[in-house]
């Protein structure tokens, strides 16, 4: 459709809508004029405008807040069997009255006593959660001595037919979310009579030492007599898992919707809770009652950040019939720092008799006519830590950061040199997860080139120089294979939508699903194995069993609800067990505990890392992981019990995988490489220039001669990489060396005639600088010295220095001579990037913002710097520019297929490349025109020649045998 | 690693607000492997109902990435919008991934509702409504970013406006003619099909 009809049918569409329903058809009519094509399309889009009312609405990630009191049903929600007419030992089920997050609730008849009664029984999720079922007991134990009027009273506390349930109090009425909906006008009176009883409620509670932690509309209950009743004291603990609860909550979906807009700041922050986190929670629902309406209803990441750092608004401000006290009383309740809010419910009750008392004087004076009081807004809030509380959520959700453990000894190194490993796989691809047969003959192991698990095959290798055997061919997932105890199986773990045991035999065979439900099972007697069980969700646990399954037993069930017990290994006096674990999606250091589980042990292995892999020396002595204390994974050891931590392996590779010979002398682990190589392709075919490993930036020099390229700089784990060195290397002979001694640079241009180099650096501010150097000369560089940011320098055919400099928060083109001189600004509007200049100095390429369309993204241009229109080089951010000597123009793009290199070539003559309408990306293959030329990846011409040069980066696996002193 | 990657983030959010614009297009493909990483991690290792895992990992990144304070306001709704629209390809990739992989037992095609947590809403195909939108985008740029922002990155109204620099009024009315031009272009497919 041609764009002026469109803009017709959009207005016609918009101007129909918003028409009376009656007129609507003569509006439409009148606008189209007699096309009766534009009024097909205007109806048609009209006809499903009607249907689209709530089509897209919630968004796909969903972060908006769900408004009601009960939680989105869940799988275990619409599993549930009916229970009507069914006898519950002496309570007879009558109707059910509510489902959610936190279980069915019916309503009985207790036949004993013959009173009605309200069943909770809990979703079988948690229920199987044996840690935290057993917290909900205590917790329910205490809460059903709380006899209040206004907490819902606890009855009784059993079981039917496996499942938990708790008999309470049966209340007729509705949540006080439902009765806050009803209302109409609201006072301060009304603020105070509906929070007098929670405030009490809750200071009975806090006095018994109770934190309801899920304080919010939906728990609270106002009866038809009008009695205000809070519910689930106790229940709220077992959702949450434990104190630390905002990884666990934010993460989980059906908690957000529910409970994130009534959490305090320190419950987000996962900081441990006392009664004023209700405090908070108590304002919040205080404000709901007062305005209607949520305090903060945004969307999550927004919402975070409110509940965060943005003071509360007085409610006067939404409902101008509150008092000021009102006001004052409600942001004291939700002061951002504890120490700021009320210290105890029973201070809020006291407060809100007064109110109530207060607002019955105002009332009266009203009525008299004596005056009207407004309520003044004003605040009290401290603001934040900023700084403190981004630490604290980075902290909090990085979950191995949560924990620090120091050194228990010295550490020292053992440092086997790869000189002394010894290849065992040659695949071209890769290969992981090493296993030894209890006698160290076979070697089994997982050819794909995820380390932890993905898709491939498993082989088996009859060392030392037996050919591999595939023994699997279903390109599922696998994981950690182990061999049983004769050494004639592969028990392996398959990861498709569960995780489930197999095993195959390995002289070949069928492999065969052992069973469900359990990962990196291993053998550790004739009869009985060691594996990790799913109890519900992520939640997975650390259990040993009979081989049928029976006799199952708790070795460790993670604390938190994300928490991973993965990879397990039992030490050889079979007292301890080593445990990778992960929370939250993310790995944690290892730990050592005690086999028959009683207790959840300690950390052990390199602290502050994640630890991926365990194994045990033979004789038991010795510790093994791999870990990546540093940012690579490498093989460690440390004294069992106590003792020593060694490094095992270091320098570029990564190791991963544990498989001990069973004589202790060797292991074999999977080495992995990450390269990116130079390669330069020529005549004679191609081959690699670059041996530093990994390489980025290559360029030739402008008589071809000579290439160069960067290396990054390796930084210390949890740092930026703060530049890269140059290297330069001579094709004629190879020898390559560093060009600026010590120097890490973030960008380079070499002059026209190869003598100097402009190159940009940061300081330790991190601020950038342009710097000159002449090539050859080894004199030192000098700085270009500015106030501003400067960087991406490009020596024009005219040897001046074109670069882009950050003025008032914005980036722009400049240019100055080579001795710093003679700066200029080169373009009025702002740029993003600058990539090329040609070599008449009369055309820069720039990545921008058009000015005219509004648009938010940016285009590569090719603009006159002398005025005039400018010309698309991509519809989207690319790097483009003239080869020396200005014959070819080079489009470097990022494309969803992945890089590519296009050189187009400049018509003799010309100084701009025939480009495509629309930027490059539009054109079709072949369509480039004659000369065009385009690489995958990333690729630079050699001036004059049809050489050129590429990166090529890979990883690689295989399997090594490593000495062990 | 982890550390490493959400501080490298941090420093670009901070060149950013120095002014530098190329860190934002930096910042794409950091963007893009987190929260393709976040999903990818939770694929193999959730039992069920791993969109709905997944969906909350990248809440939680949004969390994360959205660093809150070092920027104002306006650049991190353009933040957002970025993130808006790596959403729209991880969820359109997992989409299409689980459907190639359901394929067989009966090709089913992966609904809205199963990239969403909470309540059910009119269903469609989330792999069909990504291709309606790239038509979308053909007949009219603005709306198909505007559906990106609003259901991708579930930016109000307001922020959308914000990023895309015209008024919120503008968005509502593209937001409007945008959704029933996807509705139609959902149901013709369907009939297609059929």
């Amino acid at each position: 459709m041609k764009p002026e009809r469109w803009s017709k049918v959009e207005s016609i569409f918009h101007k129909a809508l918003e028409a009376d329903e009656s007129r609507r058809g003569s509006v439409i009519e009148e606008s189209c004029a007699g096309d009766e094509a534009l009024r097909r399309e205007v109806e048609s889009l009209l006809a499903h405008h009607r249907e689209s009312a709530s089509f897209i609405e919630r968004p796909a990630f969903a972060g908006q807040v769900n408004t009601g009191g009960v939680r989105p049903v869940t799988a275990a929600a619409t599993t549930r069997p009916d229970l009507r007419g069914v006898s519950v030992g002496h309570y007879r089920i009558l109707e059910e009255i509510g489902f959610g997050g936190m279980g069915v609730v019916y309503k009985a008849e207790d036949s004993r006593l013959g009173r009605l009664v309200a069943l909770k029984f809990l979703p079988e999720h948690m229920a199987a959660d044996s840690v935290a079922l057993e917290r909900f007991r205590r917790e329910a134990r205490s809460a059903s001595s709380l006899n209040h009027p206004n907490i819902c009273t606890i009855y009784d506390f059993d079981l039917f037919e496996g499942q938990e349930f708790i008999a309470m109090e049966y209340l007729d009425g509705q949540t006080l979310a439902m009765y806050i909906a009803g209302l109409r006008e609201v006072g301060t009176e009304l603020v105070a009579k509906l929070g007098m009883p929670i405030a009490e409620a809750l200071a009975a509670a806090h006095s018994k030492g109770l934190i309801h932690r899920d304080i919010k509309p939906g728990n609270i209950f106002v009866t038809q007599s009008g009695l205000v009743k809070v519910l689930d004291f106790g229940v709220a603990k077992l959702v949450q898992g434990s104190d630390k609860i905002a990884v666990t909550t934010l993460t989980d979906t059906n908690a957000i919707t529910g409970t994130l807009p009534y959490m305090s700041p320190e419950q987000l922050r996962g900081e441990n809770l006392d009664s004023r986190s209700d405090i908070y929670a108590f304002g919040i629902v205080l404000y709901e009652i007062a305005t209607g309406q949520r305090l903060y209803s945004s969307s999550l990441p927004r919402l975070v950040d409110e509940i965060l750092n943005r003071p509360a608004s007085p409610p006067s401000s939404v409902n101008g019939n509150l008092s000021a006290k009102a006001d004052d009383i409600i942001l004291k309740c939700l002061a951002k720092d504890p120490e700021d809010r009320y210290q105890t419910a029973k201070e809020i009750a006291a407060d809100l008799r007064h109110l109530s008392l207060r607002a019955d004087l105002l009332r009266l004076q009203r009525e008299s006519g004596t005056g009207k009081t407004r309520a003044v807004a004003k605040t009290k809030v401290k603001p934040a830590n900023r700084l403190a509380i981004y630490a604290a959520l980075i902290a909090l959700i990085a979950a191995a950061a949560l924990t620090v453990y120091l050194f228990r000894s010295q550490s020292s190194s053992l440092r086997v040199n790869p000189a002394e490993w010894t290849p065992i796989t040659d695949f071209s691809d890769s290969v992981v997860s090493p296993a030894l047969s209890p006698d160290g003959r076979i070697l089994a192991f997982v050819r794909g080139d995820d380390p932890f698990f993905g898709k491939g095959e498993i082989y088996a290798k009859l060392l030392p120089d037996g050919e591999p055997v595939r023994l699997t061919h279903d390109g599922v997932a696998k994981m950690s294979p182990h061999f049983s105890l004769d050494g004639s199986r592969i028990y392996y773990t398959e990861v498709s939508n569960n995780w489930e045991t197999w095993m195959v035999p390995v002289l070949g065979g069928e492999p065969r699903l052992i069973l469900g439900n359990a990962e990196g099972l291993s053998w550790i007697g004739e009869h009985s194995i060691l594996f990790s069980e799913t109890k519900t969700g992520l939640h997975m646990a650390l259990e040993t069993a009979n081989e049928d399954r029976t006799g199952v037993r708790d070795i460790y069930v993670p604390p938190r609800e994300r928490g991973m017990a993965h990879r397990s290994a039992l030490s050889p006096d079979r007292k301890s067990v080593l445990l990778t674990e992960m929370d939250n999606g993310g790995w944690l250091p290892c730990r050592l505990l005690p086999f028959d589980g009683s207790s959840v042990g300690q950390r052990v292995g390199p602290p502050e890392a994640e630890c991926v892999d365990v194994a045990w020396s033979p004789d038991g002595k010795w510790m093994y992981f791999s870990a990546n204390p540093g940012g690579r994974f490498h093989i460690w050891r440390e004294r069992y019990p106590a003792g020593e931590l060694q490094q095992v392996t270091s320098g570029a590779t990564e190791e991963e995988g544990i498989a001990i010979a069973p004589d202790g002398a060797s292991l074999i682990t999977a080495v992995g490489t990450a390269q990116s190589a130079v390669m330069l392709h020529d005549a004679r075919g191609e081959r690699q220039i670059s041996s530093e490993g990994y390489a980025e930036s290559a360029t030739f020099s402008p008589d071809g001669k000579k290439v160069f390229y960067s290396v990054p700089e390796r930084a210390p784990a949890g740092q930026t990489v703060k530049g890269e060195q140059l290297y330069r290397v001579d094709l004629a002979t190879g020898q390559s060396e560093r060009v600026l001694a010590g120097a890490l640079i973030t960008g380079y241009s070499i002059s026209p005639d190869g003598q100097k180099i402009v190159y940009s650096s940061l300081d330790k501010n991190e601020h950038s600088h342009l710097w000159r150097a002449d090539l050859d000369l080894h004199s030192s560089p000098q700085q270009f010295m500015s106030p501003s940011d400067e960087d991406s320098p490009q020596f024009g055919a005219d040897g001046l220095v074109y670069f882009r400099a950050a003025e008032g928060g914005k980036n722009f083109l400049y240019r100055m001579n080579q001795d710093g001189s003679g700066r200029s600004k080169m373009l009025q509007e702002s740029i993003n990037e600058v990539s090329g200049i040609s070599p008449d100095g009369k055309w820069a390429v720039v990545s921008a913002r058009p000015a005219k369309t509004g648009s938010l993204d940016f285009r590569t241009v090719i603009v006159p710097l002398e005025g005039g229109d400018p010309v698309t080089v991509c519809a989207t951010v690319c790097y483009a520019g003239w080869t020396y000597g200005g014959n070819q123009f080079a489009v470097y793009l990022i494309q969803n297929a992945g890089q590519k290199t296009v050189f187009l070539p400049i018509p003799p003559g010309k100084v701009l490349p025939a480009l495509p309408e629309g930027g490059i990306e539009r054109a079709k293959p072949g369509s480039l025109g004659k000369g065009a030329k385009v690489f995958d990846g990333v690729a630079a011409l050699r001036p004059h020649g049809g050489e050129y040069v590429s990166l090529r980066d890979s990883v690689h696996r295989n399997l090594y045998r490593i000495p062990l002193k | 690693m982890e550390d490493a990657l959400g501080h490298e983030i941090t420093q670009l959010l901070q060149a950013w607000r120095r002014g530098d614009q190329g860190a934002l297009d930096k910042l794409t493909p950091q963007v893009y492997r987190e929260l393709h990483l976040a999903a990818r991690r939770c694929m193999g290792r959730e039992r069920d109902g791993h969109t709905l895992q997944t969906t909350a990992l990248i809440n939680e990144l949004y969390v994360r990435l959205a660093d809150l304070q070092l920027i104002d306001w306006q650049n991190r709704a353009h933040f957002f919008a970025l993130c808006a629209r790596q959403m729209r390809r991880i969820l359109t990739d997992l989409a299409r991934a689980r459907r190639s992989h359901k394929r067989g037992e009966g090709a089913q095609a992966v609904l809205l509702d199963e990239a969403q947590v909470v309540s059910p809403q009119p269903t469609a195909d989330l792999v069909a409504l990504d291709d309606a939108l790239n038509q979308l985008a053909k007949v009219d740029h603005r709306k198909s970013q505007v559906v990106v922002m609003r259901f991708f990155g579930g930016l109000s109204v307001e922020e959308t406006a914000e990023v895309l620099k015209v008024s919120p009024d503008t968005v509502a009315r593209d937001w409007r003619l945008a959704k029933a031009w996807l509705m139609r272009a959902l149901s013709e497919n369907k009939s297609d099909e059929a």
